[in-house]
């Protein structure tokens, strides 16, 4: 059930059909177009978002990030619906995908500037999605789960805040 | 042009513009400016092929009229059907012109008539006269054209030859007595991309057999008591439609038309201008095909250069640019060697005053922790460049590249590099920490153009009309008998160093100019490359991998294996190897029938990608288990198997690899491993991540993660209201209404 709002959340925001949510779903086709038309009917923001960029797309022939960064879309204007379709998807997704990408690069730089003006030895050692790693000597662990969330949750300021979940152990899976 | 006859070749520009455009669709063609060419490339490939191949003594090209035709006076719903045309072609369409008139071929274009007519009437104009004339074009339409001196000429398709249709092909092909018939054959069918309906429930085939049999619509209707039932119906109360359909689709061969066919005969053609358009498309090899540049490296063709008459006059051309990229041979440089202690010292007092240099290290290898520097290149003006060779002896490389420690640390100093990553990562196992500020020419190039290549090779080509020396052409092609740089004559890889320190230099000023147009420099300089900065570190400081625990995740996943395959093999009800697709196959659907639809590959094995199993997850409970077997697999291969082997062996620690210019979304990228496909909540994934480890008892992994980062991104960037708490610090992990919805 919660992965299946998940997926659906997911996929609604990146311009999942109805076809293609019945498909990974394995429900009926008819139950995946109620999920979606529901979804609409209460974020119609999401909705008029969605069809604004893809009309963006189509006038300037790219999309871009928050922090300026281009994704462009030439098969957006493509007469074949397979390729226009996935040109459409990316026009929705690319800002989102990209503006991640960004906060996430960002808060590594500031992260790492401030380890180093602070005369931390934690090292950061991992990258992956939207997580970092860091190798933190004990001593230091207060302090830098401090330094690192901060850094992290500022990274941008948006209208809903950024938050950052923690975790510590041995290892990586103890502290993912 | 040995033979006595003339071949007149006649274009139909849109039909064949439209083929190439889809014909590259999954993959487009788009230049260094986001230009989708795909149309132009095809369009004028194809042109070349019939030049090259076919030698045509007259050739024209025709394009359809841009408004209505008198076909739209007879039938407003003509071509009513289509959808708007791409911007894609529209924009390559004045391309295509230009194209045409700097090779002199004439483009002929009548208002108020469509290209079919245009060829047909010259097609008429031209039998005769001692022509043998092609029509260019993928349209069935034409075939109603063809007779023994007209034929039909498709132009190759991907996996198809040149097809040329004469009269008998036509009349096999549409089982007509004559070509003039095939309208017949059209009439009763209709054509859906014109939208022209024909007669319902009568489509190719029946149309086919119709025709055959009674010759024309008029002899069909001559006869219609011998038809019965539904199509008999049909033909006469749509008489009137399939009447419409046989006059539209019926070319017009008396189109009103100033010219004489001998105006077509072949010119030359305007080089010049026609190199300018073809590097504004970036259309380099053809620029090559076409000036008969580049025919030194590859085998002579049997037939001599496209434009050169064997009787004409070949001085010409010869005055005419023969390269449209420069390269090393003729670019006035100096590239200076710095082989001794003295050079060495006033290279680094150099240095020392300029606010920004390029280098280029050249190394024996790519892995960083395998290879050695072999020397490095500097540049900071354009066209000159020292090169610094270093010894294999460690220790004396050490000892030379000390002179420009302090340089290379130097904070105040801009270095401009192409991955200067590598080169960092490289000058730290020579002790030398290399500190920004940084300019990486190949980052800023993903910046402004994400979707395209960024190597050095490539944005050379683009920017400075350059081709630079190969790699290849000092150490040979890439594999096994690959050479080493260590061992190419000191004067060759001088030329080559330098020129890359030289080209990055020169690349840098045309990125930093895109950056501004592009309004990126602060997010380059403020972000992207202290990032470089970052990366330089944590893929040199690397993870600690317990190897130990590692294996033992290896022996326990070993263990799920096995017996996951005995159930398999136990519910197939027969033994079978299981990492056989094909007997996979077999035994899901032949053996337990699971799926009566089953498809088939090429090869005629049944298909059991993951994609397909998904969907069959729910019909047998052996589905998931194949799936998990296959995953397990790929796990143990890729991370338990060769993770161990990517460790440093002295330090236990493993360097993966970042890649900053990959995505195109602007997302970070590793390899070696990949740790983005680490499987996030399995079982199996958190083996793996058991393994990676904190240095030692005296330290913490600490994991740090954006919660739902897209989700937030999506209620910020739509300023949904429900999606946008009133901001309490409330968490809006789902959407509270969404759950609603599903049952």
């Amino acid at each position: 059930m919660r992965r299946k709002a998940k997926t659906a959340n997911f996929g609604i925001i990146y311009g999942i059909s109805a076809f293609g949510l019945s498909e990974r779903l394995n429900i009926p086709r008819s139950e995946s177009k109620a999920i979606i038309d529901g979804y609409f009917d209460n974020f119609a923001g999401v909705k008029r978002y969605m069809d604004e960029c893809i009309r963006l797309a189509r006038e300037e022939g790219s999309v871009q990030t928050l922090f300026g960064r281009k994704r462009y879309l030439p098969d957006i204007n493509s007469r074949n619906a397979v390729v226009r379709g996935m040109a459409e998807r990316n026009a929705i997704n690319a800002p989102i995908q990209g503006t991640a990408a960004d906060i996430i690069k960002k808060a590594m730089v500031d992260i790492q500037r401030q380890l180093k003006q602070g005369g931390f030895q934690t090292q950061m050692i991992l990258q992956v999605h939207d997580e970092l790693n860091f190798d933190v000597p004990k001593e230091e662990l207060p302090a830098v789960k401090k330094l690192v969330k901060e850094a992290m949750e500022s990274a941008c300021q948006l209208k809903v805040p950024l938050v950052v979940d923690m975790g510590e152990g041995r290892n990586w899976l103890e502290a993912h | 042009m040995s033979d006595t006859k003339k071949t007149l070749f006649l274009l139909d520009a849109y039909a064949l513009i439209f083929r190439a455009y889809y014909a590259f669709i999954r993959a487009p063609r788009i230049n260094s400016k986001g230009l989708n060419t795909s149309a132009a490339y095809g369009f004028v490939n194809t042109l070349l092929d019939i030049i090259n191949n076919q030698k045509p003594s007259h050739l024209a090209v025709v394009i359809d009229f841009a408004g209505p035709t008198f076909r739209n006076e007879m039938y407003a719903e003509y071509k009513a059907n289509r959808e708007a045309t791409p911007e894609d072609i529209k924009k390559a369409v004045p391309y295509i012109r230009q194209i045409l008139e700097a090779l002199n071929i004439p483009l002929l274009e009548v208002s108020g008539f469509e290209a079919d007519d245009v060829i047909g009437t010259l097609a008429k104009m031209a039998t005769g006269k001692g022509y043998e004339t092609y029509m260019v074009t993928p349209d069935k339409d034409f075939a109603q054209l063809v007779s023994e001196d007209v034929k039909m000429y498709k132009p190759k398709s991907r996996g198809n030859e040149v097809e040329i249709l004469g009269p008998e092909e036509v009349r096999a092909k549409y089982q007509v007595p004559e070509p003039i018939n095939v309208i017949d054959v059209l009439a009763l069918w209709g054509d859906t991309a014109d939208n022209i309906l024909g007669c319902p429930g009568i489509g190719e085939k029946r149309s086919k057999d119709i025709i055959q049999k009674y010759g024309t619509i008029d002899q069909v209707y001559e006869h219609i008591e011998e038809f019965s039932g539904k199509q008999k119906e049909n033909l006469l109360n749509y008489r009137e439609q399939v009447e419409l359909a046989r006059k539209l689709v019926t070319i017009e061969t008396a189109v009103p038309l100033e010219v004489s066919i001998e105006d077509f005969a072949r010119q030359e053609a305007n080089l010049e201008k026609l190199r300018s358009i073809l590097d504004e498309l970036e259309f380099r090899s053809m620029w090559e095909r076409i000036s008969g540049d580049g025919q030194a490296k590859r085998p002579q063709p049997a037939q001599g250069s496209l434009f050169g008459d064997a009787e004409g006059p070949a001085a010409e051309s010869q005055d005419l640019p023969q390269e449209t990229l420069h390269t090393i041979d003729e670019v006035k440089h100096d590239y200076y060697l710095v082989d001794n202690d003295m050079a060495v010292d006033s290279l680094a007092v150099e240095l020392s005053m300029q606010a920004s240099f390029c280098f280029d290290t050249e190394t024996t290898g790519l892995d960083v922790r395998d290879s050695e520097l072999v020397g490095i290149a500097f540049s900071w003006k354009a066209h000159e460049a020292y090169y610094m060779p270093l010894s294999a002896d460690k220790d004396k490389a050490v000892e030379r590249l000390a002179k420009l420690k302090s340089i290379f640390e130097d904070a105040q100093i801009l270095k401009i590099g192409q991955n200067l990553k590598f080169d960092a990562l490289m000058l730290r196992q020579y002790g030398t920490q290399l500190q920004g500020p940084f300019f990486d020419t190949m980052v800023a190039h993903h910046l402004v153009q994400p979707g395209l290549r960024h190597n050095m090779d490539y944005l050379s080509e683009v920017y400075l009309k350059y081709r630079p020396v190969s790699i290849e052409a000092l150490i040979g092609a890439k594999g096994k008998k690959q050479g080493s740089m260590r061992d190419v004559p000191l004067e060759k890889v001088k030329e080559y160093a330098g020129e890359d320190a030289d080209i990055t230099f020169q690349l840098k000023a045309h990125l930093e100019k895109e950056l501004k147009s592009e309004k990126l420099t602060s997010f380059f300089t403020e972000v992207e490359m202290p990032l470089l900065e970052v990366l330089i570190e944590v893929e040199s400081t690397g993870v600690r991998i317990d190897v130990e625990e590692l294996k033992r995740s290896g022996q326990s996943l070993e263990k799920r294996l096995e017996k996951l395959e005995a159930e398999i093999i136990e519910m197939a009800g027969k033994t079978f190897n299981v990492n056989s697709p094909r007997q996979v196959g077999e035994i899901l659907f032949d053996e337990l029938k699971i799926d009566a639809k089953a498809g088939k590959t090429k090869s005629g094995q049944y298909t059991t990608n993951e994609e397909t199993l998904q969907k069959l997850k729910d019909k047998h409970p052996i589905v998931p288990r194949i799936l998990e077997q296959r995953g397990l697999k790929k796990l143990l291969s890729t991370y338990v198997d060769a993770l161990p082997k990517l460790v440093d062996k002295n330090t236990s620690r493993l360097h993966t690899s970042y890649n900053q210019a990959q995505v195109v979304t602007g997302r970070l990228s590793s390899s070696n491993p990949n740790l983005q496909n680490i499987p996030i909540r399995d079982d199996e994934g958190k083996e793996i991540r058991k393994a990676f480890t904190s240095t030692d008892a005296q330290h913490v992994f600490l994991s740090a993660d954006y919660s739902q980062v897209e989700l937030r991104l999506m209620a910020h960037l739509s300023e949904d209201e429900d999606m946008v708490l009133p901001s309490t610090g409330e968490k809006i992990s789902i959407p509270p209404r969404l759950p609603r919805f599903l049952k």
